[in-house]
Formats: C-alpha cells, sequence, structure tokens
C-alpha cells in the first residue's frame, strides 16, 4: 500500500514537470500548426542557463528562475523571427525540418562550448533536501517543480482564457487570415507564442536542472516524452498536455519499477496505442 | 599505404549510406511519407543478419535475405498506422518507433548482447581474399548492390506504381478519389525501402564486424536526412549526391582533425552544428536540394494550360 502510494506520487511529481515541458510544444502547436523539434533543447538551454547563472553568479537557483524564462522567452522569439518566418512561406516538409535542423545547431552548438560532460548543480536550498510523511519521503526539489508547473498552466491558461492577449492569440489560432482582418497582429501573436514555448521550456529547465543530469543531449529523452504527452493529450490542447502528463508520469513510474530499463518503451506504447485508436488525443479537437 | 585504405573505407560508408539514403528518399521524396526512424531498419537489417549468422549458424547469404525480409517486416508494421494519422504526427510516432528498436536491442540481453553488442560477425567470401584485398572486393561488392537498388528503384519509380507513389505525395485525396488503394500502396513502399535500409544494415554489420546500439542512435537518422535535404528529394541521383557530400564532409573533418588544435569531441560537435545549420540553410535558400527533381508531364495538350 505505502509502495503503491509512493509510486503514484512520484509519478504525479515527475509527470507535472513533463506536463510543462508539453506545455510550450503544444502552445506553439496550437497556435501555428508547427511542430518544434527543437523544444527539447529550449530545455537544455534553460538547463545549462540555470547552471552557468547559478554556479559563476553564485546565485540561488531558484532566483535564476526569471532569468532562464527570460533566455528561453528570448530564444523563442529570436526563433521565430529569424527562422520561423522565413520557413512558414515554404512546403510543409520544411516547417518540419528547418526545427530539426535547428535541434542538430543548437545542441551541438553547446556541446561544442560547454563540452559532452555531465555537469550537476551541487548548491541550493532545494538540493538534496527532502521531506518525510509518515510513509514516504518526498524529494523537494520534485515536490517545488511540480509546484511550478501547476502555477504555470494556471497562468498560462489564465492568459489565454481571460485576457485580452490570450483571445488573440486563440483567434490567430482558429483562424490567422480572419484575425488579421481583425486588426490582430498575427505576425506578433505567432512570436508571442514562440515566447510563451520558449520561456515555459527555460523554467522547466531550471527547474530540472536542481535534481537531472545537466548534458548537452538532455533534450532528446524529453522531447520524446513530450511529444508522447502532446499526443496524447491532442494536440493543441493546454488541459490535456497537462493530464497526459501526469499519465505518462505514471506510466514511467509503474513500468520503471517493475521493469527498470524499458520503461521508456512503455511510453511510447502509450503513446502507439493512443495515435491509432484516437488520433486526436485524449482531449483533441 | 594507410591512405588508400582510408580511402577505401570513406567509399565503403558512402556506399552504405547511400543505399540508406536511397530508401529514405524512396520513402519521403517519392511517397511523401516522413519517417524519422529511418535507423530502425539500418539497426533491424544489421541485428538480424548478424545474429541469424553468429548464433542460429545460418550461411551468410540467409544472413542477408533474413535482413532484408524482417526490416521490409518492420516497413509493414509501422505504415500500419499511416491510415489514420496526418504527416507529422506520423513521423514523431517513426521517431518513437526507432528509439523502440534501439531500446530493445539494448536490454534483450539474451537475444543481441545488450550494449555489449555482436562481435565477431563473419564476413562474405572472407577466404578468398588477402587482408589487404579483402577492403576492395568488400567495395566492389557494396558498389554492385547500390547500382542493382538504383537501377530497381528507378524501375519501380518509373512504373505505373511509381507515379501511384508520386500522386499520393502531391496529392493524396485526388489519388483516393480515382479509385488508388493508397493505403496499400503506402504499404508497398514502406515493404520496399525497408528491404533496401536492411541490406545497407546486414553490408555494414558484415563490413564492420562488431555491432552494438551505440551505432544506431537516432544522430543517424538525422545524418540520413541531411543526405536528402542537401542532395535533393524524389530522384535516386540526388540522394547518392547527398550521402557522398555529407559522408565527405563527415570523414574528411574527422582527418583534418589531427591539424586543428581541437578535441576530438570539440570537432565531432561542430561537425554537427555545421551540418545543422547546413540544414536549415538549404532549406531556407535551395529547399530543392542539389539535384532538383525533373517533373514530368503526362499528355500535356496546348488547350489545356490556356
Amino acid at each position: 500500500m505505502a509502495l503503491a502510494a509512493e509510486i503514484t506520487a512520484s509519478g504525479i511529481l515527475m509527470g507535472s514537470i513533463f506536463a510543462l515541458v508539453a506545455l510550450g510544444l503544444t502552445l506553439i502547436f496550437g497556435v501555428m500548426n508547427v511542430v518544434n523539434f527543437a523544444h527539447g533543447e529550449f530545455l537544455m538551454i534553460g538547463m545549462y542557463s540555470a547552471f552557468l547563472i547559478s554556479t559563476f553568479l553564485s546565485i540561488e537557483p531558484l532566483v535564476s528562475l526569471p532569468f532562464v524564462a527570460v533566455v528561453g522567452f528570448l530564444l523563442g522569439i529570436i526563433t521565430y523571427y529569424l527562422l520561423i518566418r522565413y520557413l512558414l512561406r515554404g512546403p510543409m516538409i520544411a516547417q518540419l525540418f528547418g526545427t530539426f535542423g535547428l535541434m542538430l545547431f543548437l545542441r551541438y552548438l553547446v556541446m561544442f562550448i560547454l563540452g559532452p560532460n555531465p555537469r550537476v548543480l551541487h548548491q541550493g536550498v532545494l538540493i538534496g533536501k527532502s521531506v518525510s510523511l509518515s510513509w514516504f519521503t518526498f524529494d523537494i526539489s520534485k515536490l517545488a517543480a511540480a509546484g511550478f508547473s501547476i502555477l504555470l498552466f494556471v497562468l498560462v491558461s489564465w492568459m489565454i482564457e481571460r485576457t485580452k492577449l490570450g483571445r488573440a492569440l486563440r483567434a490567430t489560432s482558429i483562424d490567422a487570415e480572419a484575425a488579421g482582418y481583425m486588426g490582430i497582429d498575427t505576425e506578433k501573436m505567432n512570436a508571442l507564442a514562440w515566447g510563451i514555448g520558449g520561456a515555459t521550456a527555460g523554467i522547466a529547465g531550471g527547474l530540472l536542472a536542481n535534481f537531472y543530469y545537466i548534458t548537452p543531449t538532455v533534450g532528446m529523452l524529453f522531447i520524446m516524452i513530450a511529444f508522447a504527452t502532446v499526443a496524447l493529450g491532442g494536440f493543441g490542447s493546454i488541459r490535456g498536455a497537462f493530464i497526459a502528463g501526469l499519465i505518462v508520469g505514471l506510466i514511467m513510474m509503474v513500468a520503471g519499477y517493475y521493469l527498470s530499463q524499458i520503461k521508456l518503451a512503455f511510453v511510447y506504447l502509450a503513446y502507439f496505442l493512443v495515435v491509432v485508436l484516437r488520433p486526436r488525443g485524449l482531449f483533441g479537437w | 599505404m594507410p591512405v588508400i585504405y582510408f580511402l577505401i573505407y570513406l567509399l565503403t560508408m558512402i556506399g552504405i549510406y547511400s543505399l540508406l539514403a536511397m530508401s529514405l528518399n524512396f520513402q519521403v521524396g517519392f511517397t511523401g511519407l516522413i519517417n524519422f526512424g529511418q535507423v530502425a531498419f539500418f539497426c533491424i537489417g544489421a541485428y538480424a543478419s548478424s545474429l541469424l549468422v553468429t548464433k542460429a549458424g545460418a550461411p551468410l547469404i540467409l544472413g542477408f535475405v533474413g535482413g532484408m525480409a524482417l526490416s521490409g517486416l518492420f516497413g509493414y508494421i509501422i505504415s500500419i498506422p499511416t491510415k489514420s494519422l496526418k504527416a507529422d504526427y506520423w513521423a514523431i510516432a517513426t521517431l518513437a518507433g526507432g528509439e523502440v528498436v534501439r531500446l530493445l536491442a539494448l536490454n534483450e540481453g539474451w537475444l543481441t548482447e545488450g550494449p555489449f553488442g555482436v562481435m565477431s560477425i563473419p564476413q562474405p567470401l572472407r577466404w578468398l581474399f588477402s587482408k589487404d584485398s579483402y577492403p576492395l572486393f568488400y567495395l566492389f561488392l557494396i558498389a554492385a548492390c547500390v547500382l542493382i537498388i538504383y537501377f530497381v528503384l528507378s524501375l519501380l519509380t518509373n512504373s505505373p506504381f511509381g507515379r501511384n507513389l508520386k500522386a499520393i505525395r502531391d496529392e493524396e485525396d485526388l489519388c483516393l478519389s480515382l479509385g488508388k488503394n493508397t493505403r496499400k500502396l503506402k504499404l508497398q513502399a514502406m515493404v520496399v525501402a525497408g528491404m533496401v535500409a536492411g541490406l545497407a544494415g546486414a553490408l555494414f554489420a558484415h563490413y564492420i564486424t562488431y555491432i552494438s546500439p551505440e551505432n544506431f542512435k537516432p544522430i543517424e537518422t538525422f545524418l540520413m536526412w541531411a543526405m536528402i535535404i542537401v542532395g535533393g528529394r524524389g530522384n535516386h541521383l540526388g540522394a547518392i549526391l547527398g550521402a557522398v557530400v555529407i559522408q565527405l564532409f563527415n570523414v574528411s573533418t574527422r582527418f583534418i582533425g589531427g591539424y586543428v588544435p581541437l578535441g576530438s569531441d570539440t570537432m565531432a560537435a561542430l561537425r554537427m552544428v555545421i551540418i545543422g545549420l547546413l540544414i536549415v540553410l538549404f532549406l531556407l535558400y535551395a529547399p530543392e536540394g542539389l539535384i532538383r527533381e525533373r517533373k514530368k508531364v503526362y499528355h500535356l495538350k496546348r488547350k489545356h494550360i490556356e
């Protein structure tokens, strides 16, 4: 019983991080139908930014989060204005491979500059600490990451559902041309989607850096999970991304407990099943 | 004469990757199926052939045939979800599929020896040649394979079957409305492509004589993609040219590594940075690649254009 509760709890904690990584991906896809293969690299750059800022400026990793968010936001915006904008004019195949080329470029640029060795954050209020409840212990850094993830989901949902900016974003996603006629600067809205996507990926990286190894190739693992999450929840659906993130986290923890090595294969299996049985995902439209 | 052997190695690898690029081009350039798990075919071909020979004691030729058959079977399986998936969803599914194959090779140790890999894979007709002349023989073997596959694929793509595939790529709904069974056609295309890539895998395994899951990381798929983006899609020569360009770049920068004051890791990273940049630049400025597809116009009458 205690074991089941522990597996469930850690699955939910991990799942809320996966959800946060998937949030930006689903947002970008929802607004402009582009699959961002470089999203995992945004996450990786977020992790490195958190690492570099807190190591070299000796700042508490939690305090570095706003800076990491800014780095991610700028990365998203720059990607949009320098690359995506031009690719949108080309065929669909160009859109798919543009971000894919960007993925290779960013991943190996970081490896070129900082080397392939994994880094670990050693200092910080969250690192290495845990809370004990009566039957099991939580990693504080994971707990905080889950908390931030929920907070960001609420924030982004509120922005999209309730604010004028969010309405403009939704209008762009439904029909960019019509939105343009209504005086919405769709170019700016696209850039904003990339900015928010980059910022959430950056923050996810900043949180992950507290308890995960930082390597240039870490993005690959998380982008695969994020793709599975987004497909599970339905492309473009924010609520779907959150719930699917939790499901993926649970699958990984349960499968990981019994078959530690191939737990990822189970996530992909779940993805395949969803994709074949219900291509729209659980909450897609 | 190490330079000669280096050259032979380079050409051999170009040959193997030409096969892989032609296979990928057959899926992407002709049928419009965006496969991000191409390395899975390569992996299955290599493992199936080497395991059949080393563990089951099958003759080499059976290993090659088995590798091609299993790889083709994987093509059949992976093409099943195309019936309900949009192109980009399917692309992601294949990316996951490629990883699942590698994870299985890594974790099913009873069959694949896990991370240690399969060692001392025998080479075909090894006893007929001396140690020095064998690489040259293998190069000829691979060149022959490339030529045969080139002609077979050209025949296929110029046949009514190939025209149907191009029709699927350009306008699937139209193709459906003309009564073509596009699902079956895609399935056949994936099986053919799988067999070609499986052959490349078998050739690779029996050339290198040692394979491990390390050889089949997603990065290999990305290299194959870089080849057909640079070389050009929709024609077989483009795929071969792309394989030549990317492999030349990949291997020659390894060669000049000694003259540049950078570590081998840094050089490897720099190489991939440049390939990533190359993909983006080609997509922005030369989306058709180095060799353009020659579009054919059938039975065009003047009045139809006006």
